[in-house]
Parts: C-alpha cells; sequence; structure tokens
C-alpha cells in the first residue's frame, strides 16, 4: 500500500493533464511523422516525373536554353538588329523557333566571337525540353522590359561580358577556385577593390530584395538580372574563402528564372570575382503540394482522433486513481470496466485480473501469517512452561529436560516445513532435479513404513510395478510428500483399518493411497492444502502443525502433477489420496 | 579429536565450541573464510566444520582449495535454513557430509564422531564385531554368541551401520540418511520401529543389550563395559 494520500492529486488535477498533453504532443508527432512520410511516399509513387531527380534536368535544361537565347541575341546585336523590339507580343517563339529551325544559326561563318560555344553538344538536344518552357515563360516580367527597352541608347554589346577565356584566366589567379568547372551556365563577375563592376556576365548583385532591380552599370546590357538575394550573403573574409549566397536570377531575353549558386573569392589586387551556378530551389513541384495537402488532411484526422484519445485517457487515468486510492483501503477493489471491448476495456480487465491475484496472494499472506503467530504461539507457551518448571525445580530431571528438547525440536520441525514448502513453491528445488526410478522410492518408502503400521495393527497393503518407472524430478521430495501422507494414515486411520498404497506404471502413473479414517469432508478437500489448515475433525486426533499437505500439494505442483483427494462420505469413510503424473 | 570451526556468526561459533569441548575435543575458531583456509591449511586437524556462507571467501571455494591441494581431512558442511539445499554440491565439492542449521547440538555431535570414525577405521574389513555379536559382511550372516539370527536386507545394513558406528551415538536422521539413503523428515515414529524390530532380534533373552536409546538424540550400539 503507497502512503501518500490520495487527496493531493483530485481528479483531473493539472499533474495528469500535464502528463496526458505530454503523451498526446507524442502521439501527434508520431501521427503526423507518419502521415508526412507516408504522404511523400505515395506523392512520389504518383508522379515519378516530379520527384527531384526530374527537376534537375528541366533546370539545366532551361538554362541552356537561355544560354541558346543570349546567343542568339548575341548575334542579332552582332547584325544591328535591336532584339528588344521584337518583345512585344510573340517574343518567344520567333527566338525558340528561330533557334529550333536554324541550329547551325550559331555557326555561321558570318558571325565572329561565338567560337566558344562551337563545341557545345548540349545546345544540340535543347528540342526535347521544349514542353515544359511555357510554365517558367509565364511569368510576366514586363517592367523590366519597358525599362531595358525604353533605354534607347544601347552601347554595343561586349562579348567580353560572359567570356570565358576572362573568366578562365580570372580563375587562374584566384587562389582558392580550384574546383570550379566552368560550364556555359554559369555567370560571373568581376568587381574591382572599389567594389565597382568590372567585368562579367553579372552585372551586379544586389545587397537586398530592394535592390534586386538594376540595370548594368556603365550601359553594357545585362544578360542576366539579379532579382533576389537569399538571406545571408555573406562576402568572404579570407581572401581565398569562398562565400555562398544564392540568388535568384532573371534574364532578361528570355524571360525565364533560375536560381544560381554565387561563390565570391577575393583576388590578390583586391579586386572580387563572384562566381554562379545554377542550383535547383526547392520547387513547390505537384509532388509537394499534394504532400502538403495530404498532411494537413492527416493532421485534422490526428487532431480529431487524438481528441477522443485525450478525453478517453483522461477517464481512463481517472478510473485508475480512484482504484489506486480505493486500495489503500482494507479490501481489494476492482475498476469499472467501459465495457466496449475496446482498448480501454481490455487493460481495465487485465488490471483487474492483477487485483485479483494480488488479492488471492494477498489473503492467503494474511491467512498464513496469522496461522503462524497463531499456530506457534502454542508450542512456544508450552516451551515457556517447561523453562519455567525447570527453573523452579531443585534439580532438572532427564524427563524435563527431554521435554523442552522435544518441543524445541518440534518448532524447528515447524520452521523446517514452512521453509521448505516455501523452496518447494517458489521452484528453488528444481535445481535437485534428476532422473530416478518412482517405482523404487515407492518401494523404499512401503518399506520404511511397513513396520509403523504392522506395530499399529493396521494391515499394509504396497504394490509397485515391477518395472521401473523413469520420473524426472526429485526423489527426496517425493520421499517427503509420500511420507508426509502416510504420516497422516498412520495418525488418522482408524484402529486396524487397512491402508493401501499403489503405483501404476503407465504414460501418466498414478499414486493412490486409501485407508480407512474419517476421511476429509468434501467441503473442506480443498482447504487442507493450505498451510496450517487442519480438518476440524483431525484436531483432537493428532499432534500435527497443519502442514504435511501444502507440502505435498507444493511437490505435486513442482512436477507438474495433480493430486485429488476422493472419499466416500456417506458409507465407510475412509480417504483416498490420488496424485497422477503429466506424460514425460 | 582437533577440530577447525569456520564459522562467522559468533553465537552460533561458541555454541558449537562450548559444546564440543564438552565432550573432549580441541577447537579452534576462525570467523572468516580466508582465514579459515590458511589455518586449515597449516594441518594437524582431524575435522574441519565449514559454514557455507563465509566473509571471505565461501566454504564452497575454501573446501575446494584444500582439496586441490591433496588435503583430505574430513569435512562437515554446516548450512543456514533459507539456503537452497546445496547438498549435493556440497558433496561433489569434498564435503563429507552437511547439517542444515537449526540443528540440535547432539545432532552435529553425532556426525563429528561419526565423520571421525569412518577415517580411522578406513581399512576394508569383512566381518564386524561386538561384544558377542558378529556381522559376516561376506555371507550377509549375523550372529550372536552362537544363535544365527535371520535379518531383512535392511535390518542387515542397519545393523551394519551401527556396528560401523559402534560406542557412537547415531541420530534418526543418520540412519534415514546412510541406512534407507533418503533426505527427509518423517513426521512419525518409523526409525524408531524399525530400530525396535532389529533390537528384538538382537537383544532378546540377552542379558547384556547392545542397542541403547540416547532419549532425544538417537541410538549407540555398544558392548558392557
Amino acid at each position: 500500500m503507497r502512503p501518500d494520500s490520495p487527496s493531493r492529486e483530485p481528479a483531473g488535477d493539472p499533474g495528469v493533464l500535464r502528463s496526458s498533453t505530454f503523451r498526446l504532443a507524442l502521439v501527434w508527432g508520431v501521427l503526423i511523422w507518419g502521415l508526412t512520410a507516408s504522404a511523400l511516399w505515395v506523392a512520389r509513387g504518383i508522379e515519378p516525373a516530379d520527384t527531384e531527380d526530374s527537376i534537375r534536368p528541366e533546370v539545366e535544361s532551361g538554362v541552356d536554353e537561355v544560354l541558346a537565347e543570349l546567343m542568339e541575341l548575341q548575334l542579332e546585336h552582332f547584325e544591328g538588329e535591336p532584339g528588344g523590339e521584337e518583345h512585344g507580343g510573340e517574343r518567344e517563339d520567333p527566338y525558340r523557333e528561330g533557334y529550333e529551325e536554324d541550329p547551325d544559326h550559331d555557326k555561321d561563318p558570318d558571325h565572329d566571337g561565338d567560337e566558344e560555344l562551337d563545341g557545345d553538344e548540349e545546345l544540340d538536344g535543347d528540342e526535347e525540353l521544349d514542353g515544359d518552357r511555357e510554365s517558367f515563360r509565364d511569368h510576366d516580367n514586363g517592367p523590366d522590359e519597358d525599362e531595358w527597352v525604353d533605354d534607347g541608347a544601347m552601347p554595343p554589346f561586349d562579348p567580353k561580358d560572359w567570356n570565358r577565356d576572362r573568366l578562365t584566366e580570372l580563375l587562374h589567379d584566384a587562389e582558392g577556385v580550384r574546383h570550379w568547372l566552368l560550364e556555359d551556365d554559369h555567370c560571373w563577375q568581376l568587381l574591382g577593390a572599389d567594389g565597382l563592376w568590372l567585368d562579367g556576365n553579372l552585372s551586379s548583385t544586389p545587397a537586398s530584395e530592394a535592390e534586386s532591380r538594376w540595370v548594368v552599370p556603365g550601359g553594357p546590357r545585362p544578360l542576366v538580372q539579379v532579382v533576389g538575394v537569399e538571406v545571408d550573403f555573406d562576402p568572404a573574409e579570407e581572401p581565398t574563402e569562398l562565400a555562398t549566397a544564392r540568388l535568384e536570377w532573371d534574364s532578361m531575353l528570355s524571360d525565364e528564372r533560375g536560381h544560381c549558386l554565387l561563390q565570391e573569392v577575393r583576388l590578390g589586387d583586391g579586386s572580387k570575382l563572384r562566381l554562379g551556378r545554377p542550383f535547383d530551389p526547392p520547387h513547390l513541384q505537384p509532388a509537394l503540394l499534394a504532400t502538403v495537402a495530404l498532411l494537413l488532411l492527416g493532421l485534422g484526422a490526428a487532431v480529431g482522433g487524438s481528441y477522443g484519445i485525450a478525453r478517453r485517457t483522461v477517464r481512463f487515468v481517472g478510473d485508475l486513481r480512484r482504484t489506486r486510492s480505493r486500495l489503500e483501503g482494507e479490501a481489494l477493489p476492482r475498476m469499472r470496466r467501459p465495457g466496449d471491448a475496446g482498448d480501454f476495456d481490455h487493460a481495465t480487465r487485465e488490471v483487474n485480473a492483477i487485483l485479483d491475484v494480488l488479492g488471492g496472494a494477498l489473503g492467503s499472506l494474511t491467512h498464513v501469517t496469522d496461522n503462524i503467530a497463531h499456530d506457534l504461539r502454542t508450542p512456544l507457551t508450552r516451551l515457556q512452561g517447561q523453562l519455567d518448571i525447570l527453573r523452579r525445580s531443585e534439580g532438572p530431571t532427564e524427563a524435563m529436560l527431554s521435554a523442552v528438547q522435544e518441543e524445541a525440536d518440534q518448532l524447528v520441525a515447524t520452521f523446517n516445513a514452512l521453509i521448505r514448502i516455501a523452496q518447494v513453491e517458489s521452484g528453488q528445488r528444481r535445481q535437485g532435479f534428476r532422473h530416478f526410478d518412482l517405482a523404487l522410492v515407492v518401494a523404499d518408502l512401503g518399506d520404511l513404513y511397513a513396520p509403523a503400521f504392522a506395530d499399529r495393527g493396521m494391515p499394509f497393503a504396497c504394490r509397485v510395478p515391477g518395472n521401473p518407472v523413469e520420473r524426472h524430478g526429485d526423489p527426496d521430495l517425493w520421499m517427503q510428500a509420500f511420507s508426509n501422507l502416510l504420516d497422516n494414515a498412520l495418525k488418522y486411520n482408524d484402529e486396524g483399518g487397512a491402508v493401501e498404497l499403489e503405483l501404476r506404471a503407465g504414460l501418466r502413473p498414478q499414486l493412490t493411497l486409501r485407508d480407512r479414517g474419517p476421511g476429509i469432508p468434501a467441503s473442506e478437500r480443498e482447504r487442507v492444502f493450505e498451510r496450517f489448515y487442519r480438518a476440524e475433525r483431525h484436531r483432537s486426533r493428532a499432534r500435527g502443525a497443519g502442514l504435511g499437505l501444502s507440502l505435498v500439494a507444493a511437490v505435486c505442483n513442482l512436477h507438474g502433477a495433480e493430486i485429488q483427494l476422493e472419499g466416500d462420505d456417506s458409507g465407510e469413510g475412509g480417504l483416498l489420496v490420488r496424485i497422477q503424473w503429466p506424460p514425460p | 579429536m582437533r577440530i577447525l570451526l569456520i564459522e562467522d556468526d559468533l553465537e552460533v561459533a561458541g555454541y558449537i565450541q562450548n559444546g564440543l569441548r564438552e565432550s573432549g575435543h580441541t577447537v579452534d575458531c576462525c570467523h572468516d573464510g580466508r582465514d579459515g583456509l590458511l589455518q586449515a591449511a597449516g594441518g594437524g586437524y582431524d575435522l574441519l566444520i565449514v559454514d557455507r556462507g563465509l566473509p571471505g571467501l565461501d566454504g564452497l571455494a575454501l573446501v575446494k582449495t584444500l582439496r586441490g591441494a591433496a588435503d583430505g581431512t574430513p569435512v562437515l558442511f554446516l548450512t543456514a535454513l533459507g539456503e537452497v539445499d546445496h547438498r549435493v554440491e556440497g558433496l561433489r565439492a569434498g564435503g563429507d557430509d552437511y547439517l542444515t542449521k537449526p540443528f540440535a547440538f547432539s545432532e552435529l555431535l553425532a556426525r563429528v564422531e561419526a565423520l571421525h570414525r569412518r577415517r580411522t577405521q578406513a581399512a576394508p574389513t569383512t566381518e564386524l564385531r561386538v561384544a558377542d555379536l558378529v556381522l559376516d559382511l561376506l555371507t550377509r550372516e549375523a550372529k550372536r554368541g552362537n544363535d544365527s539370527i535371520e535379518l531383512l536386507p535392511r535390518e542387515f545394513a542397519l545393523l551394519e551401520f551401527l556396528m560401523r558406528h559402534a560406542g557412537q551415538v547415531v541420530t534418526r536422521t543418520m540412519l534415514l540418511e546412510k541406512v534407507w539413503d533418503y533426505h527427509f523428515d518423517p513426521q512419525t515414529n518409523v526409525i524408531d520401529v524399525h530400530v525396535s524390530r532389529l533390537r528384538r532380534k538382537i537383544d532378546r533373552g540377552s542379558e547384556s543389550p547392545l542397542i541403547h536409546t540416547v532419549r532425544g538424540v538417537g541410538y549407540v550400539l555398544k558392548g558392557p563395559p
């Protein structure tokens, strides 16, 4: 029993709520995690084309296309055609179609400065990706176009803006840039020590969203416009250290958007080289949308379900607490069952079953303790009396001393019996198990007890099979158990009454012992196995602690054997003890 | 007899020591397993009484160590009530006898003397003789004077045990263990019945009975002084 008072925790107190809230949070967490995982899995399963793997080539191809269009633009510049004027309504199509219809356009011998791109195979394979381009082109980039278009006096385009050789040269000088494999879709810019733009196809990088719209300083037409900057663009402090920032760039020409990862490296003369390469931003793809939708759906379900669970949990915990507080009373209470055959009903049933077992154990413990106190008080009182007599007598006689000795021996025997029962019941004696011949044990028993029965004038018959009855167990324990039964027969049998002991072999050997004593009434046959229990009509007939049959029952139980007491209540009386072993 | 008692419970040790001294034995006492082993290894003892649960070194390990060193001094194990019955384990480790606490001192004394006797009578013999009682172990015949005595096999075994321990008190438990080879406590006087039957056969008509009852302890077979 717990000493703490139940009043300290009234029903529905914050402690219980807190713990149930914590458990709810846990349940939620698991639910949400599970839903997210399954939603993602479902989304991937449904639309494999939209998974990350397919996004990257899409973006890359988009960038490729931009470059291809830049080529076109460059060529147009060389031809003296201001490309911006074409941007009225069907701007994209002429470019794209022009490119597609004439893929060798850039190899036109009339055009100078495009050698860098001659060998680029990727440009030839763009056709396959056209289908996805529309989604990028829906974006309205009008104001920039207007600004750019309005800027009437355009300086001639300088191809060095994205001059590969120049960049290669710069990279060669830049320490710390050893693994930059230059691709045509890379963007770059060179800033002087004063921070002013010197070179590159990126004219500037904005420090904030506010500066995201810009025009190339000094007039060159921007090839790529950076329209947004990721939160922390952190210029390198060390000359060789690369800082990274994510920029969203915007092509003035194709109206396409992309992202590039910008890295900065300081050059020896204080100037800065910024390099950008495309990367995949986390697109809000259909798969992702589906995931989010599923997630929200699941969340709703989880919230709804959790509320129900929470209410039932709180009620269940309240029931538990009330039952526990009643546990501190006298009798063991039982929990009220919801009766709906649900989880809580099962839990309640289990709790009640535990209470049943505890109640039984507690009852038997109380009973045994009472009995030990009671049954040992009598011999101890006798012992005290005998010691008193000894003290007052002038010289203790041998008989007096023997009586004291006998009393003490009886007490020790009772304790030994109690401890032996406890050992047998706890299964400790199982370690003494071995193979033995049960027939031999019973024969030895008959041999040991035959003279005692003969002395009392009781005909005694012991029948055992001629062949060994092999069993696994503790023969000493069986000897003790059988001898307890025969001791009872010696004590309680009627004078001259026959006693028959028989062992029958078989898959399930059986031992029977029959006497002609008063027997045990059917109503008491279960109770005689309890410790210290002595059948009413036996009390006057013989001394005994009432532990003999308890040990027999414990030994039978240890070996998996069944013991039964039978008798004819109306007829000649007598007791039939039957022990049946399990199959080996 | 020189006896070494290794027992950590001071009260039990004192009680055993006093009792054995009163019976004419010399008793040394150790309260720790390690001290006990050193003392025992020093030799010169006729018997060791060893408690199973000892501080320092437990009784079982102590005896195993001694036996490992080819020390064959007889050992009587004591074990506390409530412990699992380790009798077989104890005997296997080299113990010669085993006694469970609490025990009557008379039981301990009887066993101590039986162990001592066993050692001094190690030589194989074919005939046991006490006064005019002769037991031929080969022909399995018993004779009192010139009268042949008919004995059942179990009675023969009982008499043999009593004669081998002639002049020594043997307890009922000892008889049950050594003659019947079972370790249990009969609650009735089954052993007494067997002894009195044997006594009737041996001592019937004789002016000098050989089998005597030692009240509260057991029996002793001895000839007239």
